[in-house]
């Protein structure tokens, strides 16, 4: 009885690590064409590559240790704002990134000296565009 | 290529050197055997990890930057130290690696290389690498040592507060291969996979050899399945998984100088890994206290000064400078808290019950409503102990959290299982099929 049990038992979870392994496999090859929400982007997927790309106008333009503030589009909610935003800080590790907030910190607003637009524009006085592209737009911020 | 291979070689020169402690392993009483070749790795793994930790925190101690020179002259002078001060062994058992190897272990070999292959792919990494472990690793890499201003910047997205064994690991890797390569660093999830599934083998020692091999694979298919399917390569949450599972060993003999200095390394290996961890580490250094020693009953051998040390020393030398580190640049999160209310009792028990049937599980969590059965017997005892112990704080941390209970129990709840699943799934097999008679306690 006690080696049914455990046959039982085994013969499941073989079934279940087939089983998410043939899922992960599929999600794998279809990987190309994954989009979707943010909280479930994953490495090496098209939104996160397009991301990266937008990056890349803070890799070139902005000097490392300098504050970058990161603005997305808040259509989606708060929820998505916070993770593009994390997702960012992961891709450009050598940068500080703040959230852009209302309001926003007092030290944010002394420190900040540019702002990344990620799919969202901002009509904003004291900001000039350094460089854009499709959906991406690099400002820096102008001293009053 | 050179980033895998920079892990591999990393993880060899920590096991390597955590080997060199011949002190940690047990001769085994006249008569019984005592801890095989496989555990003498398994610890030795978890030695060098601790060890390693102490390393850096030292360098950051002192103001020295991470590099690899410098970690490497560290490791040398820690494995000279080892080598002068680390003990005699047992020269005999020293080669005896297992003979006795089944179709369970086969089995396991299969879902470790299944686990691998879709970790480098980094279709199994953890989000939370990207939130919090792969980026303070990078940061890390960068600043050659732990960027205490930079945690402390970040505020509560990245927890600041946590200890940082997993990504000074990270970096230390990224510094020996040159740069920061993530698919690489999945490598450390499957070492400490490995190191879980010989964890499991060794504590099913009890088991009839049909009974053990079962036991192995089953533990290597429903945690591979749960790693694939819940994304858990990158992440931290082995390692309590790990400390556990390798003290069912020392805490199913009665305890003696060298099961103290076990659980203090698995403690010490707990508490630098997570926040949990540093309750874990009390948990099972105070499971292994409070039991009658192998010799002498009295108060003064429970609690000696020499137990004390054993099992307090290195436990001790991970709390304290994370402790003082995280006090001086204020890095505790804010944890909202909030009273016991009726509601948020029941919201937080219908979404621990919600996880139970999560699916990445399939159905392996409920192993955990066999905790009660390891109290019946006496070598399982102090295991349930921690285990419960270890499950009430969980659960007390939902019940009185002011966050919203249902979101934070599904987010985090299937992850903290999987330090509690192995440990019970191996230790209710142990309190149902083990045909050894338990040991009496001496004295």
């Amino acid at each position: 009885m006690r080696q049914l049990i455990l046959g039982f038992a085994l013969a499941w979870g073989v079934l279940s690590l087939l089983r998410e392994t043939g899922s992960a496999l599929a999600d794998l090859d279809g990987r190309a064409e994954r989009g979707g929400d943010v909280t479930s982007w994953q490495l090496g997927t098209p939104p996160v590559e397009r991301l990266d790309r937008c990056l890349d106008l803070v890799r070139r333009h902005v000097p490392t240790d300098r504050l970058v503030v990161f603005a997305s589009s808040p259509d989606a909610g708060p929820e998505s704002e916070f993770y593009r935003w994390r997702w960012a800080a992961y891709l450009l590790p050598r940068h500080d990134l703040a959230l852009l907030q209302s309001p926003m910190p007092a030290e944010t607003v002394r420190r900040a000296e540019y702002l990344l637009a990620d799919e969202r524009t901002l009509e904003i006085p004291r900001l000039e565009v350094l460089e854009e592209r499709p959906g991406c737009r690099l400002y820096r911020v102008k001293t009053p | 290529m050179t980033a895998a291979l920079s892990v591999l070689a990393l993880a060899s020169i920590l096991t390597f050197l955590g080997t060199r402690i011949n002190s940690l392993t047990a001769p085994g009483p006249p008569g019984l055997p005592g801890d095989t070749a496989l555990q003498r790795l398994i610890l030795g793994g978890i030695t060098g990890l601790v060890l390693f930790h102490f390393l850096a925190t030292l360098l950051d101690l002192s103001g020295l930057r991470w590099s690899v020179g410098s970690l490497g002259i560290g490791l040398a002078i820690a494995l000279a130290l080892a080598r002068r001060f680390g003990g005699r062994g047992a020269e005999g058992e020293r080669r005896r690696f297992p003979s006795d190897l089944g179709w369970g272990d086969e089995t396991a070999l299969l879902s470790l290389a299944v686990f691998a292959l879709i970790a480098l792919t980094l279709w199994a990494t953890t989000p939370d690498f990207v939130f919090h472990w792969g980026i303070k690793g990078h940061r890390f890499f960068l600043a050659g040592g732990v960027d205490y201003p930079y945690l402390a910047r970040s505020g509560d997205a990245i927890h600041p507060d946590y200890p940082n064994l997993l990504p000074e690991l990270y970096a230390a890797s990224a510094l020996a291969a040159g740069r920061f390569d993530p698919p690489a660093l999945m490598l450390w999830s499957v070492v400490f996979f490995a190191l879980l599934l010989a964890a499991v083998r060794e504590a099913l020692r009890g088991l009839d050899r049909w009974e053990r091999q079962a036991g192995i694979a089953l533990a290597a298919a429903a945690l591979g399945a749960f790693a694939i399917g819940h994304r858990m390569a990158g992440g931290a949450d082995w390692l309590p998984a790990l400390a556990l599972a390798a003290a069912i060993p020392a805490l199913s003999r009665p305890p003696d100088a060298t099961g103290d200095l076990q659980i203090g390394v698995l403690a010490a290996l707990a508490a630098a890994a997570k926040v949990e961890g540093v309750m874990l580490a009390g948990l099972l250094c105070l499971a292994q206290l409070v039991r009658r020693p192998a010799l002498g009953a009295t108060l003064r051998h429970r609690l000696g000064i020499g137990r004390l040390l054993r099992l307090g020393t290195l436990p001790a030398l991970v709390i304290l400078p994370w402790w003082i580190q995280v006090q001086k640049y204020h890095l505790f999160s804010v944890m909202s808290t909030a009273g016991l209310t009726a509601e948020r009792t029941r919201t937080a028990l219908a979404a621990v019950l919600d996880v139970l049937s999560f699916s990445a599980w399939h159905g392996f969590s409920y192993v955990i409503v066999l905790l009660p059965l390891l109290f019946l017997r006496r070598s399982t005892r102090p295991l349930a102990w921690v285990l419960s112990g270890q499950l009430a704080f969980y659960l007390w941390i939902y019940l009185v959290s002011g966050f919203d209970t249902r979101l934070y129990v599904l987010t985090s709840f299937p992850r903290l299982l999987f330090h509690l699943v192995p440990a019970v799934g191996a230790g209710a097999m142990l309190a149902m099929l083990a045909r050894r008679r338990d040991p009496e306690p001496a004295g």
